[in-house]
C-alpha cells in the first residue's frame, strides 16, 4: 500500500449497452490527490464509477484501486473504500443512532468516536429521523459515514450536486481535510465544475464514454485558451488548432488546447484564460466543430 | 450480518405491530358480536345455551403470520432499492451471501415472533372462551409457520428476481399470498372437520392416523415446501445478487 503511486489505475476500460459505450478508457488518479470526473449527464461518469465498484461487469479492460484488482480483490479493495452517492442511501425511517449499530457491523474498522464527532460537528441530530433531514444534512451523514471507517479513497458520484454554497463550502473543506492525510484520495465525480476549480487537484474530462482530457487541473486549465477575434480573423486560424468555435455576432470565441503555440502563431491575437467549465463546454461541442 | 438484520427487523417492526393491531381489533370485534348473540339468547331463552366453540376464530387468528410475512416482507426489499441501499452495501464488504442469509434471518425471527405472539393470543383467546387449548390448534399454528417461511422465502427470491419490475413482484407476491392463505384456511377446516379432538389429547397424537392422516401428511407437505423453498431460495437469490448490475 505504502508503494502505490496511484490510487485508482484504470487501462482499456470498455462497458457497452444498448446506445452506449465506455470506449477504451484509460486514466489515474494519483494517491493523495482529490481528481474531478467531470462530464455532462450521460457521458459515462456514473458507469465508470460502478465498474470501479464492481457493481456491474467490464467487458474488457483493467481496474486497480490501491494497487489491488478490484474484481479478484474486491473484498479487500472495498474495506479501504467509502462510496458517497448523490441520494442518501440510508432508509427514512432510521436515525443516526441506529445507523451506528448497522454499519459498525458492516465494517471491521467503524469508530464510533470518529462518526459521533462528524455527527457534532455537521450539528445532525442523533434521534431524528433521516426522513425529516434537509438534503444538506443527508449529505453531512453521508459523508460522516464514509469517513467514520478509516477509508483510503474517497469514491463521490455527484456528491455536492444540488446543495446551497454554504454547504458545498462546508463539504470541500471536509475534503481538504480529508487529504491531509497524504494517503487519502477522493474521486469526485461532478458536472459542477466550480467546485472542482476550488479543490481538485486533477481532473478527466469525458464525454459519450471516451476520456477527453486527463492531467493536472492547473496545467489543463493554463495549457487551453480562448482566442476572441472578428470572423476574418477567425478564418485564419488553422482548423487543427480550434477544439471548437462559438460563433457571435461580433466574431468568435476559439478554444485552443495549446495556448503557447496559440500565441506564438497567432501573435496579432489575443488568447484569454480559461476555466474548466468552458473547457468543458467547447469540448463537447467539439464535433459541431462551430456553434452559436 | 447483526447490523442487516437489525436494519430489516427496525423496518419492518411497524407494519409487523400494525397486522397485529388489527388482527386483534377485528378478533375482539367478533367476539362482542358473539357475546351480544349469546346475551341475546340468554334474555330469549329459559335454557342456558352451551358457548360452543367457534373455530373460524382459531382460523382467523393464526393467519396473522401469514399477515406478518406479508408485510414485513413487501416493504423493506422495494425501500432496499428505493433508497440505494441495496447499491450502497454492494459497495461494502458485504458479500451476496451474506446478504441473502440476512434477509432469511431477519425473515425467520420476524415469523418466529409472530408465530409465539400467535400462540399466546391462542391461549387468551381460549381461556376467554372457557375452552381447552387442543393440540390440533397448535400444529396448524405450526404448519402455517412453516407455510409462511415457505412463502415468504420464495417472495424474498422473487423480490431480488423482479425488483427492477414492482408491478410484477406484487402480483407474483400476490397470488403466493393468496394461494397459502386460501391453502391454510382449507387445511384447517379439513383438519377440523376430520379429527375428532379430545380434550386428554396428547401432541404426538397429532402425528397418529387414528386422528386423521391427511393432518400429518399435509404437516409433512408443510414442512417439506418450507426446507426446499429455504435452500432454492438461498442459492436463487445468491445467484441473482452476484449477477445483478446495480
Amino acid at each position: 500500500m505504502m508503494d502505490i503511486k496511484n490510487a485508482i489505475e484504470i487501462r482499456d476500460l470498455t462497458k457497452k449497452y444498448d446506445g452506449f459505450t465506455l470506449d477504451n478508457i484509460s486514466f489515474d488518479v494519483p494517491r493523495g490527490s482529490i481528481m474531478g470526473f467531470i462530464g455532462q449527464n450521460g457521458a459515462g461518469k456514473t458507469t465508470t464509477l460502478k465498474l470501479m465498484l464492481n457493481l456491474i461487469r467490464k467487458d474488457s479492460g483493467s481496474i486497480k484501486v490501491l494497487g489491488l484488482d478490484s474484481v479478484d480483490d474486491e473484498r479487500k479493495v472495498k474495506s479501504q473504500i467509502s462510496a458517497v452517492f448523490d441520494e442518501l442511501p440510508f432508509h427514512d425511517q432510521i436515525n443516526a443512532n441506529q445507523l451506528s449499530v448497522i454499519l459498525s457491523d458492516v465494517f471491521d474498522s467503524w469508530d464510533n468516536k470518529v462518526y459521533y464527532n462528524y455527527i457534532d460537528r455537521f450539528a445532525l441530530p442523533r434521534k431524528k429521523r433521516f426522513g425529516e433531514f434537509s438534503k444538506g444534512m443527508k449529505m453531512k451523514l453521508q459523508i460522516a459515514a464514509a469517513l467514520s471507517h478509516g477509508a483510503k479513497l474517497l469514491i463521490m458520484d455527484e456528491a455536492t450536486t444540488g446543495l446551497d454554497p454554504v454547504v458545498r463550502n462546508e463539504i470541500l473543506d471536509i475534503f481538504l481535510e480529508y487529504l491531509q492525510d497524504e494517503e487519502n484520495s477522493i474521486l469526485l465525480s461532478s458536472h459542477i465544475t466550480t467546485d472542482l476549480e476550488k479543490i481538485a487537484d486533477c481532473v478527466t474530462f469525458i464525454d459519450k464514454g471516451k476520456i477527453l482530457l486527463s492531467g493536472g487541473k492547473d496545467e489543463t486549465v493554463e495549457s487551453h485558451g480562448i482566442i476572441k477575434c472578428r470572423k476574418n480573423e477567425y478564418k485564419d486560424i488553422d482548423k487543427e488548432d480550434i477544439i471548437s468555435a462559438r460563433l457571435t455576432d461580433f466574431g468568435a470565441e476559439v478554444m485552443v488546447s495549446n495556448r503557447v503555440k496559440a500565441a506564438a502563431k497567432y501573435s496579432g491575437l489575443t488568447i484569454d484564460n480559461t476555466t474548466l467549465e468552458e473547457i468543458m463546454l467547447f469540448y463537447v461541442r467539439r464535433e459541431k466543430g462551430e456553434w452559436k | 450480518m447483526k447490523g442487516l438484520i437489525y436494519k430489516d427487523i427496525l423496518l419492518t417492526r411497524k407494519p409487523l405491530v400494525m397486522a397485529f393491531v388489527y388482527s386483534i381489533l377485528a378478533a375482539v370485534l367478533f367476539f362482542l358480536v358473539r357475546l351480544s348473540m349469546i346475551c341475546g339468547n340468554l334474555a330469549n331463552s329459559e335454557s342456558l345455551p352451551s358457548l360452543e366453540r367457534n373455530m373460524y376464530i382459531f382460523h382467523y387468528v393464526p393467519c396473522i403470520i401469514f399477515l406478518c410475512a406479508l408485510a414485513g416482507n413487501s416493504g423493506d426489499m422495494y425501500s432496499d432499492d428505493k433508497t440505494g441501499w441495496t447499491k450502497y452495501i454492494r459497495t461494502t464488504v458485504i458479500t451476496p451471501r451474506q446478504i441473502v442469509l440476512s434477509k432469511m434471518l431477519s425473515k425467520t425471527i420476524i415469523l418466529t415472533v409472530a408465530y409465539v405472539l400467535s400462540l399466546i393470543y391462542i391461549v387468551i383467546l381460549c381461556l376467554a372462551s372457557g375452552d381447552s387449548l387442543t393440540v390440533n390448534i397448535i400444529g396448524n399454528i405450526t404448519a402455517l409457520f412453516f407455510a409462511a417461511i415457505a412463502v415468504t422465502f420464495f417472495s424474498v427470491m422473487i423480490a431480488f428476481i423482479f425488483r427492477k419490475k414492482q408491478t410484477t413482484e406484487i402480483i407474483i407476491m400476490g397470488i403466493l399470498g393468496g394461494i397459502g392463505f386460501a391453502w391454510t384456511v382449507s387445511l384447517l377446516i379439513k383438519l377440523d372437520s376430520i379429527t375428532n379432538v379430545s380434550e386428554d389429547f396428547d401432541l404426538l397424537d397429532f402425528f397418529s392416523t387414528e386422528y386423521g392422516g391427511i393432518g400429518q401428511y399435509l404437516l409433512i407437505i408443510t414442512l417439506l415446501l418450507a426446507a426446499a423453498a429455504t435452500v432454492s431460495c438461498y442459492f436463487a437469490s445468491v445467484k441473482v445478487i452476484k449477477g445483478r448490475e446495480l
